[in-house]
């Protein structure tokens, strides 16, 4: 145990706040479609079905991370709700929309979490940047 | 003997270790079941006579398996981990007190309870044990700023209520996928949009019986290990708020309070009688009124030359 919360610091340890809340919904997100997709066979569907997913997704991610972060980790739901909602509904559909594209279940939880990261840095970049 | 005031607040970016630990747990599981089920062609998997879609399956027990893994992290974090620190002895006059299980949430999610803290306003002979190695530092909220070390003290009922919650938790693993895939399983795979409720719905619910597990179990846990607060080493008095205190203890940096230097946690208190003031309290009270250095308070007389 001591080990792998010695590797998680290392591999996520340096990442700021926002990316590892998107981290977060993005891998969420990226296992719940990728299921999909292996469990359906999924062709590559249309953007109309990608904003229908990634958006409940993206619910389903926010609500996950007000729990944890929010809650459990005591951070305070209001103090994150905003931000994080903003975070899963880009985080969420972006990861939707990549995996439909690349069509590599097997490696969507990964394109979700590295997503998330992204997408979380730039918010923080951009949060810090207006003051 | 005074150095210079830290000044209050972040001095870097703290890690908070259960935050990565959980992100770690979520991509390292769900990248592994939704790499086995990318590969495998089994579409309906029948296990005691529930047949369901075997990503259905795979989503319940991802969830489960995470949920017991995030409860078993945060008990392991509280209670097993034992960091290793700096010995250290500092002494001031106690801020505020927060006792575990002081919310709703930690009634509700036991594991995520904290040890009871103690606040203390420390003199200004006693700042560089709050500087050095800190990511973050706490001060009192009086017009000078005055920094604070936060002592945690070794709660028995949050660590049974960890254990209570681990095992409970445990428990719920082998319900919540059943129960989980049963529940998916009647909603079924036949539009792309009802499978990924499937999916959802199954997940969901095993997270769901995962916690409900962990919160009776917690609470057993809780109520088996019996009620503690911080008091004093030699007279069992109880530490309360104005007291001027010597703590002795671990010394650590903690990703929980935001980097601050902690002690992680109190082996050692000892009271000297209570301040006049109110909170928030300033340094200069402790300063003035727990002399002389190094011989007012408790801890070893400061090595010169």
């Amino acid at each position: 145990m001591k080990a792998l919360f010695a590797l998680a610091k290392a591999i996520f340890g340096k990442l700021p706040i926002c990316s590892l809340v998107g981290a977060i919904i993005g891998s969420i997100a990226g296992f719940f479609f990728g299921m999909l997709q292996s469990q359906l066979t999924l062709p590559v569907l249309p953007m109309i079905d990608v904003l229908r997913i990634g958006l409940l997704l993206a619910l389903l991610g926010w609500l996950i991370a007000l729990l944890v972060v929010g809650v459990w980790l005591h951070y305070g739901v209001a103090a994150i709700a905003l931000q994080a909602f903003i975070n899963a509904i880009l985080t969420a559909i972006l990861t939707v929309y990549a995996n439909n594209l690349i069509q590599q279940p097997i490696i969507a939880t990964f394109i979700g979490l590295v997503i998330g990261i992204l997408i979380g840095y730039i918010l923080c970049w951009y949060c810090r940047k207006r003051g | 003997m005074s150095n210079g005031k830290p000044a209050c607040g972040p001095q870097g970016k703290p890690t908070d270790d259960v935050l990565t630990f959980i992100l770690a747990v979520l991509g390292a599981i769900g990248g592994i079941i939704g790499a086995i089920k990318a590969v495998t062609s089994t579409t309906i998997v029948t296990i005691l006579g529930i047949s369901a879609p075997a990503g259905v399956w795979l989503a319940a027990v991802a969830a489960a398996l995470v949920t017991e893994l995030v409860v078993f992290g945060f008990y392991y974090k509280r209670c097993l981990e034992k960091p290793e620190g700096l010995a250290a002895c500092s002494a001031g006059v106690v801020n505020g007190i927060e006792e575990s299980f002081n919310s709703a949430s930690d009634e509700l999610f036991p594991f995520t309870a904290m040890h009871d803290r103690v606040d203390v306003v420390i003199k200004s002979m006693y700042w560089f044990l709050a500087q050095n190695g800190a990511f973050f530092i706490k001060c009192a909220g009086d017009a000078l700023g005055s920094p604070m070390i936060l002592s945690f003290y070794e709660s028995d009922e949050v660590c049974g209520a960890g254990l209570g919650a681990t095992i409970g938790g445990g428990v719920g693993v082998i319900g919540g996928i059943l129960l989980g895939v049963l529940a998916g399983a009647a909603i079924g795979c036949a539009t792309i949009i009802l499978c990924l409720l499937a999916l959802l719905i199954a997940a969901i619910i095993a997270a769901v019986v995962v916690i409900v597990g962990a919160f009776i179990g917690g609470q057993i846990g809780k109520a088996a290990a019996g009620d503690s607060t911080p008091s004093a080493s030699d007279t069992g008095n109880a530490v309360q708020v104005g007291n001027y205190i010597t703590t002795k203890g671990n010394l650590i940096t903690s990703g929980d309070v935001d980097g601050a230097r902690v002690y992680w946690f109190v082996t050692n208190t000892t009271l000297h009688g209570r301040s006049t003031g109110t909170p928030e309290f300033s340094f200069t009270d402790p300063d003035t009124n727990l002399t002389p250095p190094g011989a007012g308070d408790a801890c070893p007389p400061p090595i010169i030359g």
